[in-house]
């Protein structure tokens, strides 16, 4: 509880560098490149283009306007996808900071997860197009969208500070989370309905959080209805241990840091 | 005097690491290490029980040879490292010129990096906006100030540093050899610097080969070897002490 505290001060208190860190790196990122910024408005848009003549011209899923459906699940997966493999490398790829210059290292998970965040900001107009486009209804419930994003950035912090903590020591664990990563991604239902599958499985579905997640964008995208919010309280929750956990795990393992990169 | 830096018995072990890093598989399976990563290979005492303090606004001269703990000390001082044993404390703001690693990024431009550096040692966006001009100016780097800094020689790299470190207005100085890299001129310009620095009440923690230096310019000397503290004290007698131990090997 004490690590929590400390951290959640320290990632506040030092909000100036992290703005300035996330704002560098979100540049460096199309740095260099012609069409600059706009690489991450074309990127989704390719992305909506390759996956609807497949999934809809090649094998004919009936679900209706799939485009909508797939890409309101797929950009926040590509986000949690992006954060958590490149943020179990924050401190790692970071190792300058942290071992040859005063730094707040605590900082670096926040920065990973929301750097990339911005990428899924950034592919938010295009999916707003999409939904006009397929006149897919929408209303009030794109309210939430915030809230939602609150709540798999805890999550995703979470699951941040202690993978990032532990493959410091532990280099292999960044193949094992890409792995990981890529059954979870067939696991939740992303470019499938979970109503398609036997109900069964959905017991086994249901205990991965991003399914919820992933279902209340859908809610709000989707089907315009308001996010179950019995199961998004729930995620919060796993969140917020996550979240403990990981910062009770960065504060203490963080003084040996220095010495392994 | 205030003392500014106080250490108390402070010791420093290292895991010994080899090349292959903590345990793979296939020591794990053959030696059945799995639960003991780390801890095998033994340890290093990169420092025993060091003991000393410095007051405000001294210049201390760390000397000794090669792998003697200078930059583990100056390390620890930094809060970088953590002693395994002892106390250290210190009291003010620490700026630091470690190693030429330095902690820019090689991706940002200079600009960039004096931002991150600044607002990294604790000073608001505004303060660090006043000062850039001045770095950069000390650093002479106006033309290249918005190419990345993996653009830049050792010697930009270095001066780049300097400059950050120095116009940061810390209390505490730590630096660890680099101006050996940069040119007579800058040397020179440099040393001006760290002078204006003690005059101002600033402390100094120098570790370096150059024992003119340390003679003509530092108010104290600590003479590591091994770890250890084999010398602390008047700087001319100390760097004899050094030059002594030398010859005898």
């Amino acid at each position: 509880m004490a690590a929590f505290f400390r951290n959640v001060t320290i990632i506040w208190q030092r909000r100036s560098l992290i703005v300035e860190l996330v704002k560098r790196e979100v540049k460096l990122r199309y740095r260099g490149t012609w069409l600059g910024f706009l690489w991450s408005l074309f990127n989704p848009l390719i992305m909506t283009i390759v996956y609807t003549v497949v999934f809809v011209f090649f094998l004919r899923v009936d679900i209706p306007n799939y485009s909508v459906f797939l890409f309101c699940a797929l950009l926040p997966w590509s986000w949690f996808n992006e954060a958590v493999s490149s943020g179990t490398d924050c401190f790692v790829a970071r190792a300058g900071f942290v071992r040859d210059a005063i730094f707040p290292t605590a900082i670096l998970p926040f920065t990973s997860v929301a750097s990339i965040m911005m990428n899924y900001v950034f592919s938010l107009p295009i999916l707003l197009i999409a939904v006009l486009a397929f006149r897919v209804p929408f209303g009030w419930t794109l309210l939430m969208l915030p809230l939602i994003m609150a709540v798999q950035f805890l999550l995703t912090l979470g699951i941040v500070f202690i993978l990032g903590t532990f493959n410091v020591f532990f280099r292999d664990l960044r193949y094992i989370v890409q792995n990981l990563l890529m059954a979870l991604f067939f696991l939740t239902p992303i470019m499938y309905d979970i109503h398609t599958i036997p109900e069964n499985f959905w017991v086994i579905l249901k205990l991965n959080p991003m399914e919820h997640i992933i279902n209340d964008y859908r809610c709000i995208f989707y089907y315009n209805t308001w996010p179950d919010w019995g199961d998004t309280g729930i995620v919060l929750g796993i969140g917020v241990v996550f979240l403990l956990l990981g910062m009770w795990a960065f504060e203490t393992h963080k003084e040996s840091f220095a010495e392994y990169l | 005097m205030n003392d500014v830096i106080v250490l108390e018995h402070v010791s420093k072990k290292f895991r010994r690491l080899a090349v292959s890093r903590g345990v793979t598989l296939k020591d794990a399976i053959l030696k059945g290490k799995i639960f003991s990563f780390g801890r095998s290979a033994g340890y290093i005492e990169a420092l025993k029980d060091i003991t000393f303090s410095v007051p405000e606004a001294t210049v201390l001269g760390v000397i000794g040879p090669n792998g003697a703990g200078k930059s583990t000390l100056l390390r620890i001082l930094a809060g970088i490292y953590h002693p395994t044993s002892g106390q250290v404390s210190i009291k003010g703001r620490i700026s630091t010129l470690l190693s030429l690693g330095l902690g820019f990024h090689p991706e940002f431009s200079g600009r960039e990096n004096i931002m991150i550096s600044g607002l990294a040692l604790g000073l608001s966006r505004k303060q660090v906006t006043e000062i850039s001009k001045d770095i950069i100016q000390f650093a002479e780097l106006e033309d290249f100030i918005d190419a990345p800094t993996r653009t830049y020689s050792s010697g930009m790299y270095m001066r780049l540093a300097f400059s950050v470190a120095v116009n940061v207005n810390p209390d505490i100085l730590l630096v660890d050899e680099v101006l050996a890299v940069g040119d007579a001129s800058f040397a020179q310009k440099s040393r001006a610097r760290m002078e204006e620095f003690k005059s101002r009440g600033k402390t100094i923690v120098l570790a370096t080969h150059d024992l003119t230096t340390v003679e003509n310019w530092c108010g104290q000397a600590l003479f590591l070897n091994n770890g250890q503290i084999c010398g602390f004290g008047e700087p001319k007698e100390i760097v004899r002490q050094y030059r002594e131990e030398v010859q005898k090997r």
